[in-house]
């Protein structure tokens, strides 16, 4: 125990000797450590810790599973199907229904869109939340007619009701209808599934809906009883399932319900793969960093051996040298995992910042994540460990030394400097090595961002303002009321000063709103369960192509022919076309919809718009005249000649002047909508370009490091070749030359293991090969310039050195 | 330009003066020196004394501070780096004491060193190391490195290294002061053999047994010449 104070005490003596080494050496830890520690921080909250419900482990999603053709969707296969289920199950504790909702709030402020959702009444009891005021739903509250009451969550009620105290038993206006407030949850309550929700109506299913075996327009979760387990349930859902398919062939065949674990389910959405991708990433940034700091110590200890040399004279046994080289190295790495601790508490602060409000909903804690002990303990274990493993390569040489030859040659001469410059020859290769993988590996994944930003979404998003609404069913429940609004909106905005044209329609690209209908041509027989094809429907204005300058492909665009009178026609994208009538012209010929089955003759076909995401997919998009599909839930978009953002205050006019009662959702540039869409993308990019950056510039470190130290090392060297007639400008050629020899070897290790790693990064590379050659080209190019540039310093320090004073003269 | 006829190294008034913080040293003084070409020279002097400065300006790794110095008919104090440098490859053979050699080369290696920096072809490289080391006597360890070798050895290739050029004057900085006596009279042989076959050599040394060895030897003291004495003043 004296000994190793006494190594301690030593141990800090030498690091505070040598500040610049002890300072190099500690922010480079620090870096490595910290973006571990950050990243771990993230993966702790949101794949270890369970998530934050009693006995979450037993609460499980429904998904709807063709047998036949494989495909699983987080979606129920029908209602009546699944009230089937409910009844029959003996594995549920509970089973949950819910959609997400906008209700427009009315009364007590502004009008005001606030996200939430129907569920049934056991949504807050089988997921363990108490209120804070009130109750939550009773059984029978989500009967239709009997549940005209609302939960509110703490945000809601503090914000708009100012924390009212007498709040319960208040009548609240939600689309035109007064509900009763029975409830208000803490502000730590929260269904990542449903994103971010402030307001709970219940789920209160119609007759109809009820009986619908066909569609279903909720999800659905459950809590399993306790000893029963995933596999039990699904097996029961599966007997279930197989004799609805044999009552009901025409909507059953095939189809069966599974269950899935809500943990993952929600951590699938929280984007764990690429939290993964980050962590292994910063593990390979953290060995760089390792790498370097054993490479800093080697050289040290290399520096010291005569002072070993010494010790060992006086009677130091191999062991106790390299034991208090270890405690060196534990003591250097351990105010690496210190100062790492404050670098991983601002770089999960700086992450935070990146994280856009609108994702923030699905996120465990709204994407709030602290330090706690199981992080703390992360960063000192991983610290210690990798001092541990680092450290035992100068222990290891210091243990190897000849004190006798140590004591009587110089040290540069001597065989351990010569091993241990090999060693350091190693570390600084395969540092390099890991650095062109990671900066590889981010190359691919940014151009991939890069590229899914820049692909044309298949309309012009720049100077398009969007407004987006949703008008209630209880003011406006006659079509005629919602085309009156339409128009009457399209007519003032169309007067605005700058607008240079404008449309609306039921939904647009990165909007709030959505809807899909099943699709078949018309005459034809109703396809099989599984061979159905659904579409993404949309309702616009004449208008709303040129405004949104959406390309025609063949036939005419929707005109104002196109009315009531008039018989339905509609439009359709590229997609549809070619897969519906492959090598045959669609235009003319009829399309069939919806549960209505509504009939269209098909007038024209436009291109493919990007709707949700940056990244292309084929999509079935159908466009319909808005004058013969009203709808309630209206996206209206203004082009501009300049700027479009000076138009917001004259569009909420425009809207307010026709209902002033109206709650918008927004108004914003497409492209913002857009950007917030893809922040999650953006945050990895930038956590990709930082952790990029970081491991070239460790990696320059390393060999400006090894190189310098090579340098000095080869001083006298030097000194006999320029003494022989080396010209400095050779020295210079030499020094560089050797430098950029361990850098090849390096790439050339890199590019290989780059290869086989980034096959794992197929799956979120967009139009970019996992062996993208101007990635496998342009990375070792850039090292190499990069290995360059870090020895050219250290080689400028050979070629001025003096042969004289080299071969120490007089 | 001086007179070439025989003159290999001309010095007139060579002064070198160190400056360290505030404190001058006169290291060398009043210097005037001539070496004719074939000419074995010995500088001797205690420790301290200059000997080792004046080689250095001599085979151009320092410069004086004052006075003049031609080498084959040539000025050469006010050379800039880059020209010294390309004198000292082509004109001047180093002998060092300690033997200096790169122990990560092999002996072939070592020896093609000069060579290389020269531009010489591989071909003719090759040939001149294998004749430069049979000189020596060390043909035969051309793969090994010199750890592998004996001091006296390691002189020897050395030599080699320093003639393989055909330097107009070899210079030798205490030969033997990391060898045994019996390395050390080998060595101090082999310049004579050198020395009888037509090599100019200026040779530092503090051992008188091994300065009589010259035809000429100069006594430096305080950094001045204080003293000459020709090989049958020696012998007398």
């Amino acid at each position: 125990m004296q000994t190793l104070w006494q190594d301690l005490r030593y141990g800090v003596r030498m690091l505070a000797k040598n500040p610049a080494f002890t300072a190099v050496a500690v922010l480079t830890l620090a870096l490595g450590i910290g973006a571990n520690t950050a990243i771990f921080s993230y993966l702790d909250a949101w794949l270890i810790k369970p998530l934050p419900y009693p006995n979450s482990n037993r609460l499980v999603i429904f998904e709807s599973h063709d047998k036949k053709k494989g495909w699983t969707r987080e979606y129920l296969t029908s209602t009546a199907s699944f009230l089937d289920f409910q009844k029959q199950n003996n594995s549920f504790e509970q089973t949950v229904g819910w959609r997400g909702t906008n209700f427009n709030l009315t009364g007590d402020g502004p009008p005001a869109l606030v996200e939430g959702g129907e569920v049934s009444w056991n949504f807050f009891d089988t997921l363990g939340a108490n209120p804070i005021l009130g109750r939550t739903f009773a059984p029978d509250e989500d009967r239709p007619g009997r549940g005209r009451v609302a939960i509110l969550g703490e945000g809601l009620w503090r914000g708009r009701y100012a924390g009212e105290p007498n709040i319960i038993g208040r009548n609240i206006t939600i689309g035109g209808e007064a509900y009763t407030v029975i409830g208000v949850v803490p502000g730590t309550f929260q269904f990542p599934l449903m994103g971010i929700a402030n307001l709970w109506t219940p789920l209160a299913l119609t007759d109809k809906e009820r009986a619908d075996r066909s569609n279903s327009t909720f999800s659905a979760f459950g809590r399993l009883k306790a000893g029963v387990t995933a596999e039990q349930a699904e097996a029961e859902s599966a007997a279930i399932f197989g004799q609805l398919e044999t009552q009901f062939p025409q909507t059953n065949e095939n189809l069966t319900l599974l269950v899935d674990s809500m943990t993952w389910t929600v951590r699938r959405k929280e984007g764990v793969p690429e939290l993964l991708t980050c962590f292994v990433i910063v593990g390979l940034v953290l060995l760089i960093a390792c790498a370097n700091v054993a490479n800093l110590m080697l050289a040290r200890a290399m520096g010291r051996m005569k002072e070993f040399a010494v010790r060992g004279a006086l009677g130091a046994t191999k062991r106790r040298l390299a034991r208090q080289l270890l405690t060196e190295s534990l003591l250097l790495f351990f105010f690496g995992g210190v100062a790492g601790t404050f670098f991983g508490l601002w770089g999960v602060r700086l992450i935070e910042s990146w994280i856009p409000g609108h994702i923030r909903g699905y996120l465990v804690n709204y994407g709030h994540v602290d330090l706690d002990f199981a992080t703390l303990a992360f960063t000192l274990g991983i610290a210690l460990l990798c001092g541990l493993v680092f450290g035992l390569a100068p222990a290891f040489e210091s243990a190897r030394l000849d004190v006798n030859h140590t004591l009587k040659e110089a040290s540069s001469q001597a065989s351990g400097s010569r091993r241990s410059a090999r060693l350091r020859q190693i570390l600084v290769s395969a540092e390099i090595a890991l650095a062109v993988v990671v900066l590889i590996a981010t190359t691919l994944l940014v151009k991939s961002f890069i590229i899914s930003v820049h692909s044309s979404p298949g309309y012009n998003p720049a100077n398009l303002m969007v407004a987006q609404l949703a008008l209630p069913k209880t003011k406006y429940n006659q079509d005629a009321q919602l085309r009156n609004f339409s128009e009457e909106v399209l007519m003032r905005m169309q007067a605005l000063p700058g607008a240079v044209s404008v449309g609306a329609a039921s939904n647009v690209p990165f909007g709030g709103f959505g809807q899909w209908v099943e699709l078949q041509a018309a005459g034809k027989p109703s396809p099989r369960p599984d061979e159905r094809l659904y579409a993404h429907f949309t309702a616009a204005s004449p208008q709303y192509f040129s405004a949104m300058q959406i390309k025609l492909v063949k036939g005419r665009l929707l005109n104002s022919g196109d009315g009531l009178g008039s018989s339905p026609s509609a439009m359709i994208n590229q997609t549809i076309a070619q897969q519906m009538w492959p090598n045959e012209d669609p235009v003319g010929r009829q399309i069939q919809f919806g549960e209505q089955h509504t009939v269209c003759t098909i007038v024209g076909v436009v291109n493919d718009v990007k709707m949700h995401e940056l990244r292309p997919r084929l999509e079935r998009q159908l466009y319909v005249p808005l004058t013969q599909f009203p709808s309630a839930t209206l996206g209206f978009v203004v082009r501009t000649a300049g700027d479009s953002t000076a138009m917001a205050t004259a569009i909420r006019d425009a809207i307010w002047t026709v209902d002033r009662d109206q709650p918008i959702s927004s108004v914003e540039p497409l492209e913002t909508l857009i950007a917030v869409v893809d922040a999650g993308n953006r945050v990895v990019t930038k956590l990709m370009v930082f952790f990029g950056a970081l491991a070239m510039f460790l990696g320059a470190i390393g060999i400006y490091g090894v190189m310098a130290h090579v340098v000095s090392q080869r001083i006298h060297e030097i000194g006999i070749r320029m003494a022989l007639g080396a010209s400095p400008a050779q020295v210079m050629r030499m020094v560089i030359s050797q430098g950029l020899k361990l850098a090849s070897i390096g790439i050339a290790v890199g590019v290989l293991c780059a290869l086989a790693a980034s096959r794992g990064l197929e799956t979120m590379l967009y139009q970019v090969a996992p062996s993208d050659p101007a990635t496998f080209l342009g990375v070792p190019v850039l090292f190499a310039a990069v290995a360059l540039a870090a020895c050219y310093i250290p080689a400028q320090r050979g070629m001025r050195v003096d042969p004289l004073v080299a071969l120490r003269y007089e | 330009m001086v007179e070439t006829n025989g003159t290999l190294i001309k010095m007139e008034g060579v002064k070198k003066v160190f400056y360290t913080d505030e404190v001058e040293t006169h290291a060398l003084e009043e210097i005037h020196l001539e070496i004719k070409r074939g000419q074995y020279i010995s500088i001797a002097g205690p420790s301290g004394c200059g000997k080792s400065t004046l080689l250095s300006i001599l085979g151009l790794l320092d410069s004086p501070t004052d006075g003049n110095y031609w080498l084959n008919g040539q000025p050469v104090a006010k050379l800039t780096i880059s020209e010294r440098t390309r004198i000292r490859n082509r004109e001047i053979g180093f002998i060092f004491q300690a033997f200096n050699l790169i122990g990560d080369l092999t002996v072939y290696e070592n020896v093609e060193l000069p060579l290389t920096y020269r531009g010489t072809s591989a071909a003719e490289r090759k040939q001149k190391v294998q004749q430069a080391l049979e000189r020596v006597g060390m043909a035969h360890r051309l793969r090994h490195y010199p750890s592998q070798l004996s001091g006296g050895q390691q002189q020897r290739v050395a030599v080699a290294r320093a003639l393989v050029g055909d330097p107009l004057i070899l210079m030798a900085d205490e030969p033997t002061g990391n060898l045994d006596s019996k390395n050390g009279e080998a060595v101090m042989e082999l310049l004579r053999d050198l020395h009888r076959n037509g090599a100019t050599i200026c040779m530092v040394t503090h051992d008188q047994r091994y300065a009589n060895f010259a035809e000429r030897t100069i006594h430096l003291f305080d950094g001045r010449i204080v003293e000459e004495t020709r090989e049958a003043e020696v012998g007398a």
